[in-house]
């Protein structure tokens, strides 16, 4: 057994992924997903189609009449908003508690996460003028692995990441000297474990090392993690100790400046969507 | 004594000797704290983006997310509290780290602090003090009755 694995074993109780996450998942993978198809997954689930109900009626969307029934809903939103909303929900049930050893409040991790998958849709829509599930959901769970880890390791972590001489190198590489291996490998573990597709666990499991023959959506994820941390989520009191490839970026084919227009827009929408889970 | 939190790409300014204006978690984003010492009127900003030359549409939507933007509206409410003398003005700034990157391609963290700078040489105003880049977290506070500034950076608070 792998080092990673007995983390998953030890850890008493996995924080199971809801299933309206899941199956949303599964439907929304299909680019051609019909509102009929997306409203009948959420329909079972009265917390997400509250949510749904009360953000197509908010002042953004609401540009005529109350809407009340799901079905219409679903089409004043769009199914890349309502795959948003209801797979940040599920990870906010996830998310109890604080991360140790980085300093970062349960609140803030979610944020970042959220920040995280909203950046990669974005890059993703500027370079191929579309977006998909897929790239959202890694997008927010590129560092769940770390919950596991700061749960069943927190006084390692705590110790580890308080020490007065931190050595300058990315938070990665501090875990992986320390434990033989990362929150990515964690992350990329539980994901499997919820039979998530293999695509988002081995993007999970690479998002800190982009290379060349890594499918492009590593890429993408790398550099939505950047644009997460320049609009101010996921900064602990440990800093932002990340190292970032340029190279990812030129094989995304966006210039500093577009990046920057990318963050830009990235922000105006995660403010949308924290605006949903504050009302 | 109320304590005024300041977001990103937000600001806040204040009149009231017994505020305190505070911003968390600076990371690349730049926080710019002026005060003016003989009116005791003081404001903080916490811009995320060197220029808003990358979309002027949201640039007028949102202006505190942007250096250019963000420092001009700061002024302008310092402005309509009184304080427009712009030479009297205490400028002390904080944030602008890095992300570990040898390329520097995402250098977003340097290219904030560089506009200010020039922005703060164009139209006249003198930094006092700054804290500025490596890969820290940082929170900046000001005490609106003497106008003095706070960094704290992993539990350690220093005046600026």
């Amino acid at each position: 057994m792998t080092a990673v694995e007995e983390l998953l074993r030890s850890a008493e109780k996995l924080p199971p992924l809801p299933e309206t996450a899941v199956k949303l998942g599964e439907v929304a993978q299909d680019r051609y997903a019909t509102t009929e198809e997306i409203e009948a997954v959420i329909k079972y689930d009265q917390v997400v189609t509250a949510s749904v109900l009360r953000v197509a009626n908010s002042s953004f969307y609401a540009t005529a009449r109350p809407v009340g029934r799901l079905r219409e809903a679903v089409l004043r939103l769009g199914s890349t908003m309502l795959f948003r909303i209801a797979m940040s929900r599920a990870l906010r049930a996830i998310v109890s508690t604080d991360i140790r050893g980085y300093g970062i409040a349960a609140g803030e991790f979610w944020r970042h996460s959220v920040a995280t998958g909203i950046g990669a849709q974005t890059i993703q829509q500027r370079i191929s003028g579309e977006t998909d599930a897929t790239t959202f959901t890694v997008g927010l769970l590129h560092d769940v692995g770390k919950v596991v880890m700061s749960q069943h390791l927190a006084e390692r972590y705590d110790e580890l990441f308080t020490h007065a001489g931190l050595p300058s190198m990315p938070f990665f590489k501090i875990e992986q000297e320390e434990f033989g291996f990362d929150h990515a490998e964690v992350g990329s573990a539980l994901a499997e474990h919820w039979r998530l597709p293999a695509e988002i666990a081995v993007a999970i499991r690479e998002h800190h090392s982009p290379r060349a023959e890594t499918p492009p959506l590593v890429d993408i994820v790398h550099v939505g993690d950047v644009l997460s941390l320049w609009m101010g989520t996921g900064i602990g009191t440990r800093g932002i100790q990340l190292s970032a490839s340029g190279d990812a970026l030129d094989r995304c084919g966006l210039s500093s400046e577009e990046l920057e227009s990318c963050a830009c827009e990235a922000f105006l929408e995660l403010k949308r969507v924290e605006g949903i889970f504050e009302a | 004594m109320a304590r005024l939190v300041v977001g990103v790409a937000e600001m806040a300014v204040s009149a009231n000797q017994t505020d305190e204006i505070i911003t968390h978690a600076l990371g690349s984003c730049v926080g710019l704290a002026m005060y003016d010492p003989k009116l005791h009127v003081g404001g903080v900003l916490h811009y995320m983006l060197p220029t808003s030359a990358i979309d002027r549409g949201k640039a007028s939507n949102k202006p505190c997310m942007f250096a250019d933007t963000g420092v001009q509206l700061l002024l302008d409410e310092l402005g309509r509290l009184g304080a427009a003398e712009k030479a009297r003005l205490i400028a002390k700034v904080a944030g602008g780290a890095q992300i570990m990157d040898e390329e520097g391609v995402f250098n977003v963290g340097r290219r904030n602090h560089v506009a200010l700078r020039q922005i703060c040489s164009r139209t006249g105003i003198l930094i006092y003090a700054e804290d500025v880049g490596g890969t820290k977290a940082r929170t900046m506070s000001m005490e609106m009755a003497s106008g003095m500034v706070w960094v704290s950076s992993n539990g350690n608070k220093v005046q600026l």
